[in-house]
């Protein structure tokens, strides 16, 4: 239930929402967190390689990030490119931390991973276009495997860009980068992919 | 037939929509005459086409964005009822804390550790020197105690002297 201050929040551009959230306006922060929470979402679940609890944590990690240092947000940039740097730095900054694992727990993660190739295997057996069924998923895992192969900002951009439809100075700005820079990791990471998958290409 | 080399990043970028009108009418007066470029700008589209299509965008749906919204909420009022200069006077730096948790946490370990590898030679070292104390304070003890039976000797010697003398006198005295 809207207060008597409180105004149509969802008529309200961001940067009076960023205002008011700034002066401890609780309903302005719901309202930009139910603004940008799935394509927030949606980011940090392909930055994740397709986790969705971990999505659900660092979008929530994100947001928390971004309302504590909304005092520092001068309103150079907009409130949705600067909010997306948090996110992506956050995401970035949990992938570092599961490599660094990862590479120390190795061992049990492979075998891990053997026993879950096994479990989708039998499920596959069950559909009716087998093959069809059996190609996609081998193409998944592909595609899963050379996104994972790539550096992680060459894949960040690429992502943004693709699967998200950011424009190159969007990135810049998210990724806190230059242009250029950008393209680079664009044009490497699209040859890097098409090189990978080059078996897929009809 | 191949795609002309310097146009690879300009059909990239066309495919990305960053292609500025002029440059993309150029590119556009090129394709039609270059049966290369027009194969690859269709197998890049085709390519970006089966990505979108492999890895679509998740829905977040609506009960779990309520309860990513409430729980952002949650937490933020949580943090109003600790004041912020309480955390900043009192966990300034969380990460510095941590780090030299972890610091002494492996020197201590790497310390007991190492008393454990050099245990045996320490005790050697250390029981040896144990027994020669003790020896030389049993040393010490003895050579007290022979003191106390020499002056004991002593006495007993300066007793029986007086005795002997307090004899003679009386024979002397014809007691």
């Amino acid at each position: 239930m809207k207060t008597s201050a409180e105004p149509d929040s969802a008529s309200l551009e961001d940067n009076r929402l960023v205002a008011l959230a700034q002066g401890g306006a609780t309903w302005a922060m719901e309202e930009l967190v139910r603004r940008y929470r799935s394509k927030a979402f949606a980011i940090a679940y392909h930055l994740n390689y397709g986790e969705t609890q971990e999505a659900e944590d660092l979008t929530q990690e994100a947001f928390l990030r971004a309302f504590r240092n909304l005092r520092n947000f001068k309103g150079k940039s907009t409130f949705y490119t600067w909010f997306y740097r948090i996110l992506v730095n956050v995401c970035l900054d949990s992938i570092r931390r599961r490599n660094r694992w990862q590479r120390i727990l190795s061992p049990w993660v492979s075998w891990k991973r053997q026993g879950g190739s096994n479990m989708e295997a039998e499920d596959v057996e069950g559909s009716v276009d087998v093959v069809r069924e059996i190609d996609n998923r081998q193409l998944s895992k592909d595609l899963e495997r050379a996104m994972k192969a790539l550096p992680e900002k060459q894949r960040a951009a690429f992502q943004l860009k693709v699967l998200h439809g950011m424009s190159i100075s969007e990135i810049a700005q998210v990724m806190d980068t230059a242009e250029g820079t950008v393209k680079s990791h664009l044009f490497r990471a699209t040859r890097a992919l098409r090189q990978a998958l080059k078996n897929w290409e009809e | 037939m191949k795609a002309c080399i310097n146009r690879d990043e300009i059909l990239l970028l066309d495919l990305y929509g960053e292609l500025g009108q002029e440059e993309k009418g150029e590119l556009e007066r090129h394709i039609e005459q270059c049966p290369g470029c027009r194969e690859e700008r269709q197998k890049m589209l085709r390519f970006f086409t089966r990505i979108k299509k492999e890895m679509p965008p998740p829905q977040l749906p609506s009960e779990k964005a309520l309860i990513l919204s409430r729980a952002i909420g949650r937490s933020l009022r949580d943090e109003e009822v600790v004041p912020r200069w309480w955390k900043r006077m009192f966990f300034p730096y969380p990460r510095v804390f941590a780090s030299l948790a972890a610091a002494c946490f492996v020197v201590v370990l790497s310390g007991l550790l190492a008393l454990k590898w050099f245990e045996i030679p320490f005790r050697d070292s250390d029981s040896r020197t144990e027994v020669q104390i003790s020896r030389e304070i049993e040393i010490i003890r003895n050579l007290e105690l022979l003191e106390d039976f020499e002056t004991l000797h002593k006495l007993v010697q300066v007793v029986d002297h007086r005795s002997t003398d307090t004899k003679d006198t009386d024979v002397r005295e014809g007691t």
